[in-house]
């Protein structure tokens, strides 16, 4: 049994049996793992162990990188795709498509995480509320949140775009994007590893001129 | 404005506590150039109309005299502290070094302590809190500017970056010179709490004391958490500040083309069924995801059963007695019923040929029920039609009845020879 793991010895410590299988599980379900809540003892397991196996686990028996990555001074991990495919997590129901709301209120989030550079990230359902109704883009807002733009809104319409967001930010929980403060309430905290975004969608921010060209004219024909 | 004007003139000594109509007439002047207003004032109604609360007109011989109410005196005090948020460079710290602290004077017997209460602690804590809500609009207010440092359009960001950090760094100040000055806290809780059975003796003056001290402790608990809010939001900013002048026009560059990418996600997205649907050809991006899944054989527990008790029958008393009697009176038609057929029975085990219609009249008579003799009438039918020994004929005859409006055919029943 000594030599059971002597390719990745960091399997064999203390602290692997404790907190590997958690931080396994997490990473493969897409989570972004920081130095925040529930996740400090698996955050300063998989910090310790990163250079001492840990990332070359991923590499030789997933085809997977475990990215470090920072923000503001804060590093975070997570699971990524190779350039040049998915690894062993290419086959059915190893990964799951980034929702088009999703896209949409991640991109958002990353833009208020950029936007209060000075201030802490707390936000409440009002802010967001402002930004569908008050904002310079509010009419786009309410066009694909309720549908129709209208000058007020049944109690139920503006209920069930509460729940939808609510739900998306449930999601963005799950991956570490965020965290409720209170989830009734639509209260959360918004975490540097929403940075994230801006890594996976690198590619378009970097190009968006040339994308919104590439939409236009898609548009047109 | 004009009672602020002439108590910002009496405060400056340009005019007398105990002011004349003259200097009423001025100032009315001065306001009325100050806020360029050109329609003609009429100063003896605006006059009135102000004298019932803001000044008092009296007469000392053969002069008008005119002096500011005390109400109209605190309501200036009030604007100007408001409208001027100016803060004193830690002059607070001093005014609070001398007002705060307790001395053992204070603490000798309740009036003491109410008079330091009333004159040294409450003027210091409205003037801590109206320091700090200050301060916090000001720091509020630098940070919602330092934003505009992350715009492309900004003219020598470096130059801007310096002078920012210079005013974070006297905000720092002023919150240190009052984290400072709340260092009293422990001091004076302190002693108050130390001199609390010094109080005990009376019950009267124990409550006055405890609801002072009680006081102190939350005002000084609630001006702790707003110090402390002020003061993490100044640490965060200078901190990011200090960081910006390395990276500051990737991130500028890298926030406008958020921005851009966000904008074009909403123009190029629609509605549909409820959800958002972006345009088709915008690039799809994966993440890792292994749902995790645990196969097990569905456990049914039958420990849990409902326990819900049949709903109880609601009971109809009347419906009931109703049944009982309709059943009594079908029992008492079988009983008449039987007594009858036995007896016609053994009129023909005597040999007696039976008249059904006679006795028809007899059981009504008797009974003074129609149902018994017609159920004597189908059980002898029933019992003898098919007899060996006994013969049941009917003729087509009609038998009428006086009584009861009936016909009845004849019937006859009588015993073979055999």
């Amino acid at each position: 049994m000594e030599n059971a793991n002597s390719n990745f010895p960091f399997l064999n410590t203390e602290q692997a049996k404790r907190y590997f299988a958690d931080a396994d599980i997490a990473l493969k379900q897409g989570r972004h793992i920081q130095d925040y809540g529930n996740d400090i003892r698996i955050f300063s397991f998989v910090d310790e162990y990163f250079e001492m196996g840990l990332e070359e686990y991923y590499k030789q028996l997933f085809g997977m990188n475990l990215v470090r990555a920072s923000n503001d001074n804060e590093k975070f991990y997570y699971l990524d795709f190779p350039d040049d495919g998915k690894g062993k997590l290419g086959k059915e129901n190893r990964s799951k498509e980034l929702e088009d709301e999703k896209v949409i209120f991640a991109i958002l989030f990353l833009n208020f995480y950029k936007e209060k550079f000075f201030e802490q990230k707390e936000f409440l359902w009002q802010e967001l509320e402002q930004t569908f109704k008050e904002s310079e883009h509010k009419e786009l807002w309410q066009a694909i949140l309720y549908g129709k733009i209208k000058q007020n809104y049944t109690p139920k319409e503006e209920l069930d775009v509460k729940d939808k967001v609510r739900k998306i930010l449930a999601d963005f929980e799950k991956l570490g994007w965020i965290t409720f403060k209170n989830q009734e309430e639509v209260h959360f905290e918004i975490l540097p590893s929403i940075e994230r975004m801006s890594k996976l969608y690198d590619d378009v921010i970097n190009n968006v001129e040339f994308i919104e060209e590439y939409l236009s004219n898609e548009q047109l024909s | 404005m004009l009672i602020v004007w002439l108590y910002q003139k009496i405060e400056k000594g340009y005019i007398n506590e105990d002011f004349e109509q003259k200097d009423l007439d001025d100032t009315i002047d001065d306001v009325i150039e100050l806020l360029k207003i050109e329609t003609d004032k009429n100063k003896e109604a605006l006059s009135k109309k102000l004298s019932s609360h803001f000044y008092i007109t009296e007469r000392i011989g053969s002069k008008y005299q005119i002096h500011l109410t005390v109400f109209a005196k605190e309501l200036c005090k009030l604007l100007i502290q408001e409208v001027q948020p100016e803060i004193k460079k830690l002059e607070l710290f001093h005014v609070f070094k001398r007002t705060l602290p307790l001395h053992d004077d204070d603490l000798l017997n309740i009036e003491t302590f109410s008079y330091w209460f009333k004159n040294h602690f409450q003027p210091a804590r409205n003037e801590i809190y109206s320091h700090t809500e200050k301060l916090n609009s000001e720091v509020v207010d630098r940070i919602n500017e330092l934003s505009t440092l992350l715009k492309t359009e900004v003219q020598n960001p470096k130059e801007q970056i310096s002078s920012y950090t210079e005013i974070f760094v006297v905000l720092e100040k002023q919150t240190t010179g009052l984290i400072n000055t709340i260092d009293y806290k422990n001091d004076t809780l302190s002693r108050i709490k130390t001199a609390k059975e010094h109080f005990a003796s009376d019950e009267e003056i124990f409550d006055e004391f405890t609801r002072m001290q009680n006081e102190v402790e939350n005002f000084f608990q609630s001006i702790d958490r707003r110090i402390i809010s002020i003061n993490d939001k100044i640490q965060l900013a200078s901190k990011r500040l200090r960081n910006l002048l390395d990276t500051l026009k990737h991130k500028q560059l890298f926030k406008i083309k958020i921005e851009k990418l966000l904008f074009l996600l909403l123009k190029s997205s629609r509605y549909e069924k409820g959800e958002i649907k972006l345009h088709e050809k915008f690039p799809k991006k994966y993440l890792p995801f292994i749902p995790m899944k645990f196969v097990a054989i569905l456990k049914i527990d039958f420990q849990f059963y409902s326990k819900a008790e049949p709903q109880k029958q609601e009971y109809d008393r009347q419906y009931e007695e109703r049944e009982r009697n309709k059943g009594l009176a079908l029992l008492e038609i079988q009983e008449a019923t039987a007594k009858w057929l036995d007896k016609i029975n053994y009129e023909l085990e005597s040999g007696n040929e039976i008249e059904f219609e006679q006795w028809f009249d007899k059981i009504v008579e008797q009974e003074n029920n129609l149902e018994v003799p017609i159920q004597v009438c189908f059980g002898l039918i029933e019992e003898h039609n098919n007899s060996q020994d006994k013969t049941v004929s009917i003729e087509k005859e009609e038998v009428s009845k006086n009584k009861n409006d009936l016909t009845l055919w004849k019937m006859r029943i009588q015993t073979s020879r055999s």
